[in-house]
């Protein structure tokens, strides 16, 4: 249980406020996932940053920093977040969660369900830490950049205007998702990511550089994706079903056309 | 550390732990709006509170969070005992049922409309997402919001959407407020956590990991020593009784077969230990210092292997039987387990326990291999259901203690009778020593009609002489309930080509689990509540339920309905697509008509076979299935779109109104000095608006407004014996018994009445507003009740009915649905689902619909999106909300209509019929129908899923 509840004022202090206290201490923002009882943290201490004024949304020549306190909603209500982003935000089907968890918390987390991770992968997203550092969202789940006492300050989308779209696929709307794919397409060419599929969010970056579309897309991010039998459906499913959701979005995108449905 | 904030309004300092949690911080301050669903999961939102402006979940918040904040609860809604207009408008809709968590709702809606005056229905799914409520499927709340949005402008504006019935009847038929409805949307106490000492000790119970094994060793004895822990029950210390869990009339048809702490333990959740201390978290800690060692057994987990040769046995311990013990008990005896354990039958139900089989029952009339000669055309397929939840919003709950030296039981119970029949005899009190109350049940679907944690909380007390509180979290509601039992239907079906059905044989297997609770009689209403709709000559059926190791199965609403239903109307729909003919065709030209003969319920029953053949008296199919024909559109098929096809599907469904020559219940109405009434009636309200029904029956008979009854229930020391709410008898026994009470009553009334006019009682009359007019004068009830009580008066005048009956008395209805199917991601939508139910009278109409969304809406889950699911070797893995597949407003269909559609029925109270539970039994066979016809393909197995039709489409290996 946490004993300790430390509100920092600045970043600097709380920064500092980490180093003293180490691992005793946690993060936290909304506290939605850390309070919660299947992920409840051990710690004894937490760094609350609530009063580092993390949640401004900024359009900087042409980029786009997203505070990293940012509730869900926040992102939801404001209309310079990017759509496919936004809807992203919404596959948390919870408002009651959405007005509490916030954009940081959902990266930091590294939960199981990363909802709104493929679409950041999908924009090439950026985490900026307090010292300055700027690590590329693949980086930091491939594991690159994983410090604890690192304080994620804001995320980056050097591209925010890229169209782009995701969906999820889940039995019902509040249950467990099979998966969640977007993709976006960037002057290089299709930016292709999962989540559920694969041992961690990931983007498909052999598919995307074979520039397929349709049948030869679904059948190679079938055949490219490494899900598990469980009780959200089995190997099968899951392979045929992330090619499809992954080549119906590309066709989306590319032909113009807004996607039809959000949610499978 | 102190923590300041503003609550309600008003400044607040709390001196405790930074990281307590809100939601137990709030309700502790008494803010008993703030309730705990799930846990901490951020799941069920019944903890929703607004924090500086937004609502969120309590129990996700810790308390140092609260420092500074604005914090507002439901507590805030209404002032000076008003209630604000969302919380009358949820009222006036029916949206409150239960009540469990409908504050919280009241609190969601308040913020809605203040964010958002004119809410679309996105922006209302959307404030809702957070929500979990199982009561009454989501689909009232948009007209509670359009209602609340209208008085906003026009404060006396009214409701447009509850349908009136009997003109001739001045309650009955008529929407009025719930009587318990201000009550629990205010948070006021009402349920049983609501009223607990503060010296009240806590059980926590230590549960197998395994799903079928021994204990070799059992060590407790660091718990014992543990300080603040009272007492440790466990097998070696518990009352040596053998009981059923099942909440039914005795003697039980369900087998004694649980000990309340035994050396064999059958499911993964089953009791090992129960601790009792002084506060939760030293529970806790003891359960962590109990030593145990398992011998794991092999365990079985389907039907097919518990029936397999060489099986495990389940219930391996020695066999008595009470009645009618069979010639080869001895034989059977022989190999029972040397340990001091037995299991007892009341009565034969055709157990083979060595085989894993608790019950076997079989019947037929006419002669089916003849009916099957004459068909052109013999269908036979097997339809298999999975195993799902009630998942009420309030978990199971019991608070004991000692009152002197009687014990008292204040439980959130459907069977407050049984429980004190069961805890009596298991405790080993006498039954003037125990008294139950049933406090306000959150939500029971059928899961409180069985005790699953009664008499434990009752030997703790009697043990100890402590206040113990036992309340399950929401990890035991999935292992340690009964939940719905698993079934494996086979059906043959032989017909003309005209499509005449000439003979049925139904084969219906069901998987009860580790113990027998309704073993028999859940499955034995499979063909019992599905055969009765398409009489046939010529039927045959039996029903096998076997033992297992997954997760106990028990009482849930349809009991067995659904699945016989599932399987009866696939079959036909697959004969009739094999002859050529339209299904619906099919069923009109097979199914039950008014005054029609159901020669088969005189085979299948419930332990006791009526004495004559029933007759389906009062049926209003016929105009159900011309309305629900014209509504889907049926003869009017939609176009293909894209990758979406459209299909339609119907099921029609039948239910009882109680069990005939097995059910009673009991009221007692006495006239009050000021000419009011209180009724003392048995019956057990738990949310449906039983106490309401009985309200409106008493005031209907005894010519006066609603608001002079009062009613008292469901508490086995002040009321009448009644068998308690299950098998949808409420309305008709209950509310029948409150009827002839309130008769008698009456007779009593105009007799003095007269009297006191000096006028024959044949020229005087009972009329409103409660006033005996003779020819010549008047006497209000005020009056006579005066007169009764004075010192030469009459005595106090008291009406006293007990109502059985020999007669049934079925509700029918019809679901009818639409669905899209994607023909290639394999996604279903529902895009229509009409549920029109005849259930005779409607007393309390928009409380009727929100019955009959609930149970429409838990069907739509049960079929495509919850299940049970264990892992290879037997755990269970959906121990949660979320994993489990519970629905949410976002779930429901999108077009969702309940209609009433009526017929004249002699034995209800005013041809008022049940309406609780028809309505789950319909949803899976009409949406599966729909499917078939959207794409083509038959799904035989409950849930619906897009993998099953991918399968089926061959998009992926089957």
């Amino acid at each position: 249980m946490i004993e300790q509840f430390l509100k920092p004022a600045t970043v600097d202090e709380a920064v500092r406020l980490k180093r003293q206290y180490g691992d005793k201490a946690v993060f936290m923002a909304g506290g939605s996932k850390l309070n919660a009882a299947p992920t409840r943290t051990d710690k004894k201490v937490a760094i609350s940053l609530a009063g580092l004024r993390l949640d401004a949304v900024a359009l900087d020549n042409g980029q786009l920093r997203l505070g990293a306190t940012l509730t869900l909603q926040q992102l939801i209500d404001d209309s310079r977040v990017p759509v496919a982003l936004r809807e992203a935000a919404g596959f948390v089907y919870s408002r009651n969660l959405r007005n509490q968890s916030t954009l940081g918390g959902e990266l930091c987390a590294k939960q199981d369900e990363a909802v709104l991770t493929p679409v950041l992968l999908a924009l090439d997203a950026e985490l900026i830490y307090a010292d300055g550092a700027v690590v590329a969202l693949e980086r930091f789940l491939a594991g690159g950049a994983d410090s604890a006492d690192a304080l994620l300050v804001a995320l980056r989308l050097p591209d925010p205007e890229r169209p782009c779209a995701t969906r999820k696929v889940a039995r019902s709307v509040a249950g467990l998702r099979v998966l969640t794919a977007a993709v976006a397409l960037s002057s290089a060419g299709p930016c292709i990511a999962v989540e559920g599929v694969t041992p961690t969010p990931l983007r498909l970056r052999d598919i995307e550089a074979r520039a397929l579309n349709d049948a030869a897309l679904e059948q190679a991010v079938s055949a490219a994706v490494a899900p598990e039998d469980d009780l959200r459906g089995s190997v099968a499913y899951k392979r045929y079903i992330a090619g499809i959701v992954v080549a119906d979005l590309l066709a989306d995108l590319s032909s113009g056309t807004p996607t039809a449905r959000k949610e499978i | 550390m102190t923590i300041r904030f503003s609550l309600n309004g008003c400044a607040r300092e709390f001196v405790g732990k930074a990281g307590e949690n809100v939601q137990s911080l709030l309700f502790g301050l008494g803010l008993r709006s703030v309730r705990n669903s799930d846990d901490g999961f951020g799941f069920a939102g019944s903890d929703s509170i607004r924090v500086n402006g937004r609502i969120v979940n309590a129990s996700l918040l810790i308390a140092a969070q609260l420092d500074g904040a604005v914090v507002e609860t439901a507590e805030s809604l209404g002032t000076w005992n008003q209630l604000s207009i969302v919380q009358q408008a949820m009222i006036d809709t029916g949206v409150v049922q239960s009540g469990y968590n409908d504050p919280a709702l009241a609190l969601i809606l308040t913020d809605l409309l203040e964010r958002c005056p004119e809410p679309t229905r996105e922006e209302i799914e959307d404030a809702l997402s957070g929500l979990y409520n199982r009561d009454g499927g989501y689909q009232q709340i948009f007209e509670a919001v359009e209602l609340a949005q209208r008085r906003l402008g026009d404060p006396m504006a009214a409701t447009t959407t509850i349908p009136e019935f009997r003109d001739d009847l001045v309650h009955i038929g008529k929407a009025y407020p719930k009587l318990d409805a201000a009550k629990v949307l205010q948070a006021k106490p009402s349920f049983v956590e609501d009223d607990i000492p503060a010296n009240t000790a806590i059980i926590k119970m230590l549960r197998s990991p395994y799903p079928h094994a021994l204990i070799k060793r059992l060590d407790v004895s660091r718990a014992e020593q543990l300080p603040g822990v009272l007492l440790v029950i466990t097998h070696q210390n518990c009352p040596d009784v053998v009981y059923t869990p099942a909440g039914q009339t005795a003697p039980e048809p369900s087998p004694l077969d649980r000990r309340m702490f035994s050396r064999k333990l059958r499911h993964v959740g089953d009791r090992v230990a129960a601790v009792v201390a002084e506060t939760e978290a030293i529970a806790l800690e003891a359960l962590a210092l109990i030593e145990v060692d398992y011998e794991v057994l092999a365990p079985v987990m389907s039907i097919d292997a518990a029936a397999a040769p060489g099986a495990p046995v389940v219930h391996d311990e020695r066999i008595d039987y009470v009645a009618g013990a069979p010639a080869d008990l001895a034989e059977q005896n022989a190999s029972a387990a040397p340990r001091d354990e037995r299991m007892v039958f009341n009565f034969p139900i055709g157990a083979r326990p060595r085989e894993n089989i608790v019950a076997q029952v079989h019947g037929k009339i006419g002669d089916p291999v003849a009916g099957f000669a004459e068909a052109d055309a013999i269908i036979e397929r097997t339809y298999a259901s999975k195993q799902v939840q009630h998942s009420p919003n309030e978990p199971h709950i019991c608070h004991t203690y000692m009152d002197g030296d009687r014990l008292v039981v204040r439980a959130s119970t459907q069977v407050p009778w049984h429980i004190r029949r069961q805890v009596s005899r298991i405790v080993g009190m006498k039954q003037n020593k125990v008294h139950v109350i049933k406090q306000r049940v959150g939500g029971g679907f059928g899961s409180k009609q069985d005790m699953l944690l009664e008499e434990v909380c009752a030997w703790a007390t009697c043990v100890t002489g402590r206040s113990v509180l036992f309340r399950y979290t929401r990890e035991e509601e999935f292992i340690a309930c009964s939940s719905r039992h698993v079934a494996q239907v086979t059906v043959r079906v032989g017909a003309k080509k005209d499509g005449r059905i000439t003979a049925v044989h139904m084969d219906f297997k069901a998987n009860t689990g580790p113990y027998g609770n309704h073993a028999m009689t859940v499955p034995c209403n499979g063909p019992g509540l599905s055969l009765p709709l398409y009489p046939c000559d010529n039927v045959s059926f039996k029903v096998t339920t076997y033992y297992s190791n997954i997760c106990p199965n028990g009482a849930f609403q349809g009991y067995g309905a659904p699945k016989g239903n599932f399987a009866l109307t696939m079959a036909i729909s697959e004969l009739a697509a094999e002859l050529g003919l339209d299904a619906l065709e099919m069923i009109e030209k097979n199914r039950v008509q008014e005054g029609q003969a159901l020669k088969v319920m005189k085979a299948v029953s419930e332990g006791k076979v009526p004495a004559a053949v029933p007759t389906a008296a009062s049926c209003a199919l016929t105009p159900i299935i011309a309305k629900g024909r014209e509504l889907i559109e049926w003869d009017k098929p939609r176009p293909p779109q894209g990758d979406w096809r459209f299909g339609r599907g119907m099921a029609i469904i039948m239910q009882k109104s109680g069990i005939p020559d097995i059910d009673q219940a009991n009221c007692l109405v006495k006239l009050e000095s000021d000419g009011t009434f209180i009724v003392l009636s048995g019956g057990a309200d738990i949310g449906t608006g039983l106490d309401t029904v009985v309200a409106k029956l008493t005031a209907e008979v005894l010519c006066c407004p609603i608001e002079h009854v009062t009613v008292v229930s469901g508490d086995t020391d002040h009321t009448l014996f009644d068998k308690g709410a299950y098998a949808s008898s409420g309305t008709c026994y209950s509310g029948n018994a409150a009827k002839l009470a309130a008769e008698a009553l009456r007779a009593k009334i105009l007799f003095h009445g007269a009297q006191m006019l000096g006028e024959a009682e044949t020229d005087v009359q009972l009329v409103a507003p409660g006033v005996v007019q003779g020819k010549q004068g008047a006497v209000s009830l005020a009056q006579i009740a005066h007169r009764s009580e004075s010192g030469t008066g009459f005595g106090v005048l008291v009406g006293t009915a007990s109502f059985v009956t020999p007669k049934y008395c079925f509700p029918y209805g019809a679901n009818f649905a639409e669905v899209a199917v994607n023909v290639r991601s394999g996604e279903i939508r529902l895009e229509k689902f009409y549920a029109l139910l005849d259930c005779g009278t409607p007393v309390n109409p928009e409380l009727a619909l929100g019955q009959i969304y609930g149970a429409s809406m838990r069907a739509i889950g049960h079929s495509l999106t919850e299940e049970i699911v264990y892992d290879a070797s037997g755990v269970p893995l959906t121990r949660d909300l979320r994993s489990y597949g519970a629905p949410k407003i976002g779930d429901i269909p999108k077009d969702f209509r309940a209609f009433m559609i009526g017929s004249d029925d002699q034995v209800g109270p005013y041809g008022a019929k049940s309406i609780s539970e028809i309505g789950v039994n319909g949803a899976a066979p009409s949406i599966a129908q729909a499917i078939h016809h959207a794409c083509g393909v038959w799904l035989r197995e409950w849930h619906f899923t897009p993998e099953k039709i991918l399968k089926g489409l061959g998009k992926i290996p089957a």
